[in-house]
């Protein structure tokens, strides 16, 4: 009996491990409720900690399951959970004495999310672009930042040394008669449209300009932080593109 | 006489008690510019913004943001003083004495701030020295040793982002503080090698002495040695946007502020970039913008430690300015702050900068 009910302990800890963030073990008030919930959601990739906004919270967020959907851990006296999707924000708050969670009224989807923008990029895009066997290069820039611009003829050709597909997307923030500005002043002839992915934003796409991402086969990359030579660009692209061949060989 | 004794000790310590500066003051620009689409950087005093990108016609350019001058009611009438400078212009941080601007291709030009403030036509300001070795994207300077007027001299280091290296110069000037002669001092040494051979978009500290960087998907802080190697001091732990150091004060590490995602809770169901703040002595971070500054970017410290952004709106555009002792992290004041920036005039450590007349307005 009492060898069953160490297994049964070592079982459950185990199945627990990896579900919340590592920082997040000892500390996280009702953390078994939390588990329950966020092991029914279930997270796809390990959680990315974000800058808090609290004093001594700390926040968490990771892809689930489903495409296009994030969770978002919120640490403190009454832990948060928030799920973000494209159509709506479901809100989860746990409290500290009872452990109870209480449902709050979904949310419109995030304001981003609704801005008006012609001819954008969404998730629903992004989805066939990460299954196609063509890995294509998303390169997101801003007219607010010069370098992004200025600099997206080497991100151009690092793409065509690597064989990739280029996909210029720009900061839905900005008015478009800085988009168009910005073009005619890097002397850039391409087709550049408002990046609004849920997905995207979620991986820290709009922190600083340019932000890029390969995509393809299946895999999405880290991202590739502001403007690089073509020689760096070129190296940091074959690295992604040699970890998911190796990742695709993995799951074979 | 109990009660005399207590009146007097009342009064003694109304008299002592220090007027904290206003916690978040708001001022509308007038609609003489278009500051979306611009990257800002924020003078010592805050009475000046760098603006790179000032505007479809002058994209690629860089100009001056002077919000020195008022109406008779006393309200701020932001000017653009349109300048040579291109790119992402960046300060010699430290007194702005002056600013340093990569000039497509052709080298590092090092203009007069002083020069710029005081020409009618900012535009006829040529650069004081130029460094046709260095033309880079990434760069960020400090000086090592601040301009001293009466002895004309200083010195600063100026750090660029491939192959992480900096060069320190050390710079003369004449008794009217004009640009007489400059000289490398240290030329090209490589940058936190021990670390990375590669910093992420670093950023130095006003006094020269640390580099911020993005590395491993977190924002670090590293303590430059004198042989160029660097020791971590700061992991945040989570990515932002570059950061920006306050100025160094006494018996403190000091702090940082940056944008990263925040999403407001409480209010709107807002998501976007929020300006937060770094304590460095607590390692505790914490949001400063308000969930009704739609677009807040770039913040930056001033000497006596207030935040200053730009705020845009479809409608409006307006400098924030805050004190982010006295925010709560939902960009609230606190009714009792433990610490404050303090009115120039009162109390014990006085504001040096002439913004506190601002925000007092």
């Amino acid at each position: 009996m009492k060898i069953w009910l160490i297994s049964l302990i070592l079982t459950s800890t185990y199945s627990f491990a990896g579900i919340l963030p590592e920082k997040l073990e000892d500390t996280l008030v009702c953390k078994k409720e939390i588990i329950k919930i966020v092991s029914k959601i279930g997270v796809k990739e390990e959680w990315i900690r974000i800058a808090e906004s609290h004093e001594g919270t700390f926040i968490f967020r990771a892809p689930t399951k489903k495409f296009g959907s994030w969770v978002e851990i919120h640490s403190g006296p009454h832990p948060m959970l928030l799920t973000f999707s494209n159509k709506k924000t479901r809100r989860q708050v746990w409290q500290k004495d009872s452990c109870k969670v209480k449902e709050l009224k979904d949310l419109a989807p995030l304001k981003f999310l609704t801005r008006k923008a012609k001819n954008s990029f969404r998730d629903q895009e992004l989805s066939k672009l990460i299954n196609s066997k063509k890995p294509t290069l998303i390169y997101i820039w801003s007219p607010s930042m010069i370098y992004s611009f200025r600099q997206m003829k080497d991100f151009i050709t690092a793409a065509k040394e690597t064989g990739v597909n280029f996909l210029p997307l720009h900061d839905n923030e900005e008015p478009i008669k800085f988009v168009k500005a910005a073009l005619k002043h890097a002397k850039l002839n391409i087709n550049t449209r408002p990046m609004v992915s849920l997905e995207l934003i979620m991986r820290g796409a709009d922190l600083h300009y340019p932000a890029s991402f390969v995509v393809g086969k299946g895999k999405i990359s880290e991202k590739i932080f502001g403007v690089k030579p073509v020689d760096f660009l070129v190296d940091d692209i074959k690295e992604i593109l040699l970890k998911f061949k190796q990742s695709e060989r993995r799951e074979r | 006489m109990k009660n005399l004794f207590l009146s007097i000790i009342i009064i003694s310590s109304y008299q002592a008690y220090p007027k904290c500066i206003p916690a978040r003051v708001e001022i509308d620009l007038p609609d003489t510019m278009d500051y979306t689409g611009q990257y800002h950087r924020i003078h010592p005093s805050g009475d000046y913004i760098i603006a790179s990108s000032p505007g479809d016609g002058r994209m690629g350019n860089a100009s001056i943001i002077d919000l020195t001058n008022r109406d008779d009611s006393g309200k701020i009438i932001a000017r653009e003083i349109e300048t040579q400078m291109k790119n992402e212009t960046y300060p010699v941080e430290g007194s702005w004495k002056l600013i340093s601007s990569p000039y497509d291709g052709k080298g590092m030009e090092y203009y007069d701030f002083d020069m710029i403030k005081s020409k009618k036509n900012a535009k006829e300001v040529d650069s004081a020295f130029h460094d046709a070795e260095h033309d880079e994207y990434y760069h960020s300077s400090a000086e090592l040793t601040p301009y001293n007027k009466s002895k004309g001299t200083m010195s600063f280091r100026t750090v660029l982002w491939k192959g992480s290296r900096y060069r320190d110069y050390s710079v003369k000037f004449d008794k009217d503080g004009n640009y007489q002669s400059h000289e490398v001092i240290k030329k090209d040494h490589r940058l936190c090698n021990n670390v990375t051979s590669n910093l992420e978009s670093p950023i130095i500290s006003k006094d020269g002495t640390e580099i911020a960087s993005q590395h491993s998907g977190t924002s670090q802080v590293y303590k430059i040695n004198k042989d160029g190697t660097c020791d971590l001091v700061n992991d945040l732990g989570y990515s932002t946007s570059k950061v920006n150091f306050s100025y160094p004060k006494p018996n403190s590490k000091g702090a940082l502020t940056f944008t990263a995602s925040g999403y407001y809770i409480d209010s709107s169901n807002e998501y976007g970039r929020a300006v937060h703040y770094y304590d460095r002595d607590t390692k505790k971070t914490k949001r400063i913008s308000s969930a009704k500054d739609e677009r807040p970017r770039y913040p930056g410290f001033t000497e006596d430690g207030r935040v200053i952004f730009i705020d845009t709106s479809d409608e409006a555009f307006r400098v924030v300015i805050v004190d982010p002792n006295q925010l709560d992290a939902n960009g609230e004041v606190i009714s009792n702050p433990s610490k404050c920036i303090q009115e120039a005039g009162t109390g014990s450590s006085k504001s040096k900068s002439t913004g506190s007349k601002t925000i007092s307005q």
